[in-house]
Formats: C-alpha cells, structure tokens, sequence
C-alpha cells in the first residue's frame, strides 16, 4: 500500500492555564513511515495518550507540528483534510464506551461506509461488511450482524471497534491500550489479529500501551519509544531496546515488570530506584525529569540541563541521558553547563 | 509443606447469584486449604467466580448471594474452630479484621474520602475495642505507625493526610496496613497490583513478599495476573465458571500444567525475556454462569474435548503429589506440553 509518512516534530501539548498548566507533552519528535509500527510506552500520566491524539490529528499540538507527508495537517486543504480523516483512524482503549449501545453491528460499520460513499449499492454494503466481519476474525458474519454491543464480549466489541477502523481503508491506525481491558486469554488473539492487518493490508501503527511485554509482542520488528513525564526518554528499534536498554527508567521498567514465570520472575536483578514516588507534572524538577528517582544521578551533571531525546545516539537509538552519553563516549552530546556543574560537584565531593 | 496445620478449610463451598434472568452460579464446589502461613493465589479471567469466592471468606457477600451449600471452617488464633457459614453478626464482626482481614480492588473507593488516614486505624481499633481495648491513644499510633513501616510508607506524612492527598500506590498501601492493624491471620487480597503502573505494582510486590517472608502471613491472593502468581504464591490454583479446575504447587502450575486451560492461559501471556513467541488465545469466551455448557465447562473451547467431555464434568483428581487437575484428558495434556519441553528449555537458555 502505498502512503504517506505521519511526523511530529518538537510537537508539545499544555493543559489548563495560567499558574495550573500542565505540560503533558514536552518536546516529542518522531516520523511513522508507511507501514511501520511504533509502540508508545510508558506509565499512566506520562503523555502517551495526548501524544496519540495529536497524531490522530484530534487535538492540536500547543507549540509543534504535526506533518502528513509535507503538509502540516491544520493547515491542509478540505480535500486534502478529508483524504487524512480517511487515512488515520483511532481505535480506543474502552470497547464499552467507544461502541453507542443502541446500534447494532451492522448499523455501527454501515455508517462510515455511507459518510464516505464507500459503497454503492445494499449488496456491496452486505459483502463489505461480511468481509470486515471475518477480517477481524468474527465469524461466520451472519452471527455478528444483527448484534447489539451488550450482547458481545470485551474481546468482540473490540474487534467490532477496529472493523470499524478498517471499513475506510486506513493507512495508518493509532490503537489507544486497544486489550488493556480484555480478558487476558482473548487478548493475544486480538493482538495477533492487529499483528496480521499490519502483514497482510500493510497498516502503520501507533500503538499505545502501558505493558512492555505486550508491546515487544505487537512491535517485534517495529520500534518502541519510552514515555516519562511528557518527554520521549529513549526510542530505538524493539530488539535492541528490550535486550540493551539505555535509559534508566527503561532499565527501571524492564527490571520491575513481574514476569509470569516463578524462577525467572523471583530471580530478576532489581534496579531500586531513590524514591518511589512520581513527581507531578506542575512541578518538574530541574534537569532530567527522572533524576529525583534515578540509580545513576549524579550531582550537577543531572540537574542542571534537560537531556536532549537525541543526548545518546546509537544508530537508529536513542537516549535522553548524559550519564549514558559519557559512558558511551559521547561527551560531545553534553552542553558545556551541565559538564561544568558536574565536575564542580565531583570536586566537591573529592 | 508438611506438618504445617491449616488455618482455612473450605469444603464444597456452592454460592449463587439471584438475579431476574435467573441464578448466577459463581462458585460451584470448590474445596481447598490454606497452611499458617503459606500463600495461594487464584487466578482466572473475569466472572470466574475469583471475587465471589474472596468475598465469601469474610462473609461480605452482596444481598442478592446466597452460600447454598459447603463449609469455611477458619482455626482462630485461640485454636478454637470457626464455622464461617453460621457465624452470628457478632461473631462475624470480631472475625473480621482480628482473624482475616480484606484488602479490596479498588482502593481509592474503599477508603471514606473525608477520614484522615490516622482516622481509619482509629476506627476499626474502637469498633474492636472489646477484644484490643488497650489499642487507643499512644498505643494506637505505635501500631498505625509499625503497620505503615512495614508497608514502607512515611507515618508522619500519611496518618494525618486526606485519601486524595495520596497516590493510588499510597492508598493501596495504606488499606495493606489497615489491614495488618489487628495482626489478623490470614489476609485476602483482591487484585492487588490491577491499575497500578509497573513501578508500583514493584513496590507493593516487595511490601507483600516482606510480610509473607519475615511475617509469616497466609495470604490468598485473587488476580487475574499469572506474573502476581508468579511472584508470590506458594501454591496455585486455576479457577474457571466457577470451579477450581487445577490446583498445584507454583512450580508444577508454571511448569509442569495439567489442565488445558492452565496450559492456555500460559501460552496467551507474553513474557519480557527471550525472544519472539509464538502466542495463541483460547479461542470463544467464557460461559454465560446462568446457563452454563453440559459437562466440563471449558469443552466449547477446549482443543482435547470429546464427547465424554461434553457429557460428564471431570472430577478435581490428583495428577502429581499436591497437584490436582479437573480434566478427562489430562496425561495427553501433560505429555503434549512436555514434549514441548525444547520450546521451555530455549526460554532457559534465552534467560541465562
């Protein structure tokens, strides 16, 4: 399928106003290319929701853009703007509030069908919709039709909610915790028919969620960006990033996730962070976000400047962290202030 | 294992659900015991009767639920057996929180919004003043004070602090450490860690494998999170519609599963480590509880049904020393899963 790359560049997004504002998202930059998947994860508050919608073109970025292939998507023409809602479809995280009760199924994916003339007469209609049916895996069609939401289950309203996605032909779906609230033993079917849409139509993904295992799962040959306190701390490509993390609070996330496996889940090295505790949003800390609660903070070097997302590159990885960039050896990435406060404090304590 | 005594046994513990469709069977027959400080998890999908059954424990069953049949007989403290079933609202008042005590899913509506958190201890030391009539005053916030440390909480920042003031993880916590106020003898935890983020679901991990190791609680744990299992339990059991269909030692459940659904619910779980994995669900949903299939209620989505299992509900049978399982088939589920055994042995190999 032939598409049109989806970028955010230095995009922010603030919420309320005067002294309350907070800055959910601070700063993000990444291109999604036809295609491709790009798993957002990170805890609740982190920003990975807001950075979905403003992807999703739902909401506008404060200060930032965000481009469909050149063109920044407020900005595009009606034609051009109509051709991105059809493009972009979002899929959202609760098949209970996300389906109107009142409408059955076949009411439900009919009216996208019709909104964009997609089908001309009734008996393309009902083959379109049998074909979006056994897509998302409800089969046979005819036992799904005439359903209402209340009689489907958390996993089937959810594969109703992404047929619904797919009845304009996507190029790219933002899936918003699309299982977090299905059973766990539907959830890797759901999950594996998302992978298959991505095989088989060529989908591009923003996929959203707070569950690491689930997405080195779903982005195996994607990649996956890390999300703390609106800032992308580390992105980079699947393997690498869950094998040779970078990031501290990668490591952190990595280290605390319990696995469902006793030996290897009892044995796993821990990281112990310096305070438990998330600090808020209206009152950052200076520096990195993280250094508060990090294992490698050091005094000066880490409070003083706000590590660039690009602070670390390797190749097509990422890192917000300069006690990482000097252990690579790059110093260079470093701003001469933050270098100074940090030997200054190192003196000191020498 | 052995020689350890049981404080908890529950025998063919039926309860129901009336409702206008008609009765809701949330726990058929289920029989186990729990040791003196031993911890066992549950773990199912939703509606599997997980939640019914913990709650019947402390006798906080809804209006509309009704425990038709079986026995809970709980060793108190004073060796003295307790018949739950019939306990006296009295009676029942005592047991609860001096003998068992129930920490609830959601933590933010269990806690009363306009109560300080010193408040809350306050309470439920007054309201079993009769037995702990010492525990007021300094007394009081001594204990508060021990039980929030041993929750890794700050007392002097918590005990005078409103719910809202703190953090999910804090409040989930706190309701930890309320409940450790009357040093009960077992306590039951209804998914602890569920909506908490990973690096507090951490911490309260460490908090409960604290208090099951240096202070010998007996726990029952209800979650549908086999990693929670993972972590603390000692023993194991699946539930489904209702049932207990296996019950084993955490090792043999993760390792060495007899039942399908086990064996199912294993392979739907995506894990960290290791390498790319080949996952598949459990096809269908689980059963509508008002009507439920004939037979083993797992055949319509079981892949070793047969007709013998379309007519006749396998019983709970002994399949390894300590372990049992509920399945017609369960040899061909064991063989097939450790002839698997190379698939396991590269998750080894990938941990190392």
């Amino acid at each position: 399928m032939s598409g049109t790359p989806i970028e955010l560049e230095h995009a922010s997004r603030s919420y309320g106003s005067g002294s309350q504002q907070v800055r959910a998202v601070d700063d993000v930059s990444f291109t999604i290319e036809p295609g491709q998947t790009l798993c957002l994860v990170g805890e609740s508050g982190c920003g990975k929701s807001t950075t979905g919608r403003m992807t999703a073109g739902l909401l506008e970025p404060s200060q930032g853009r965000v481009l469909y292939g050149e063109k920044e998507i407020d900005a595009l023409p009606d034609a051009e703007k109509r051709r991105f809602r059809q493009a972009v479809q979002i899929i959202h995280q609760d098949p209970y509030a996300s389906l109107n009760p009142i409408r059955n199924v076949t009411q439900i994916l009919s009216a996208p069908l019709r909104r964009h003339k997609l089908t001309k007469s009734r008996s393309e209609l009902q083959n379109r919709l049998r074909e979006l049916l056994e897509t998302v895996g409800l089969t046979p069609p005819e036992e799904f039709l005439k359903k209402y939401p209340h009689q489907l289950s958390g996993g089937q309203r959810q594969r109703v909610s992404v047929a619904r996605a797919l009845t304009v032909d996507p190029e790219f779906i933002v899936a918003d915790e699309p299982v977090s609230m299905v059973d766990v033993s539907m959830r890797i079917g759901l999950l594996n028919m998302l992978l298959g849409l991505q095989k088989d139509l060529g989908v591009a993904f923003l996929f959203i969620t707070h569950d690491l295992a689930v997405a080195k799962h779903f982005s195996w040959e994607g990649r996956i960006g890390v999300m703390y306190l609106g800032r992308m701390v580390e992105l980079g490509p699947t393997q690498k990033l869950v094998r040779e993390p970078v990031h501290p609070y990668t490591r952190a996330l990595i280290s605390a996730l319990p696995e469902a496996d006793p030996e290897l889940t009892r044995n796993k090295e821990r990281l112990s962070l310096r305070s438990p505790d998330i600090p808020s949003l209206l009152d950052l800390p200076a520096g990195c976000p993280f250094h508060p609660r990090c294992p490698m903070y050091e005094e000066g070097l880490c409070d003083t400047d706000r590590p660039a997302e690009d602070a670390v590159i390797l190749e097509e990885h990422l890192a917000a962290c300069y006690v990482a960039a000097r252990e690579l050896g790059q110093e260079d990435r470093i701003p001469e202030s933050s270098r100074a406060a940090g030997a200054e404090a190192a003196r000191r304590t020498a | 294992m052995e020689g350890r005594a049981d404080v908890l046994s529950v025998r063919e513990l039926e309860i129901g659900y009336e409702t206008g469709r008609g009765l809701v069977r949330a726990v058929r027959g289920v029989s186990f015991d729990l040791g003196d400080d031993e911890s066992l998890a549950f773990i199912g999908e939703s509606g599997s009767g997980k939640t019914t059954l913990g709650l019947s424990l402390v006798r906080l069953l809804p209006q509309n639920a009704s425990i038709a049949k079986g026995e809970i007989a709980f060793r108190a403290a004073s060796e003295e057996v307790l018949d739950l079933t019939t306990l006296d609202d009295e009676d029942l008042r005592r047991f609860r929180w001096e003998e068992c005590a129930m920490v609830f899913q959601s933590a933010l509506n269990a806690l009363n919004p306009v109560m300080r958190i010193r408040d809350h201890f306050a309470d439920t030391a007054k309201d079993h003043s009769e037995t702990n009539g010492s525990l007021k005053g300094r007394a009081l916030t001594e204990r508060a004070t021990e039980c929030l440390e041993m929750v890794q909480l700050d007392p002097g920042r918590v005990l005078g602090s409103f719910p809202h003031e703190l953090s999910g993880g804090m409040r989930q916590r706190v309701m930890i450490a309320l409940g450790l106020l009357l040093n009960p003898r077992v306590l039951i935890l209804d998914e602890p860690t569920t909506a908490l983020d990973v690096l507090t679901q951490r911490a309260i991990i460490e908090v409960l494998r604290t208090l099951k190791v240096e202070h010998r609680f007996a726990m029952i744990f209800v979650s549908h999170d086999l990693s929670l299992a993972a972590e603390l339990a000692d023993r194991v059991a699946t539930t489904y519609a209702g049932r207990i269909v296996e019950l084993g030692e955490v090792e043999q459940i993760f390792y060495h599963p007899r039942h399908p659904y086990t064996v199912g619910l294993l392979d739907a779980v995506p894990t960290l480590a290791g390498g790319q994995q080949e996952l598949s669900s459990i096809p269908g949903s689980p059963p509508d509880l008002i009507d439920l299939p004939t037979g083993c209620k797992f055949h319509p989505r079981c892949p070793y049904a047969t007709d013998k299992c379309r007519e006749e509900d396998p019983p709970l049978i002994e399949v390894a020393p300590a372990q049992t399982a509920a399945c017609w088939h369960w040899e061909k589920v064991g063989s097939d899963w450790e002839a698997r055994g190379g698939e396991i042995h590269e998750r080894d190999a990938n941990r190392a």
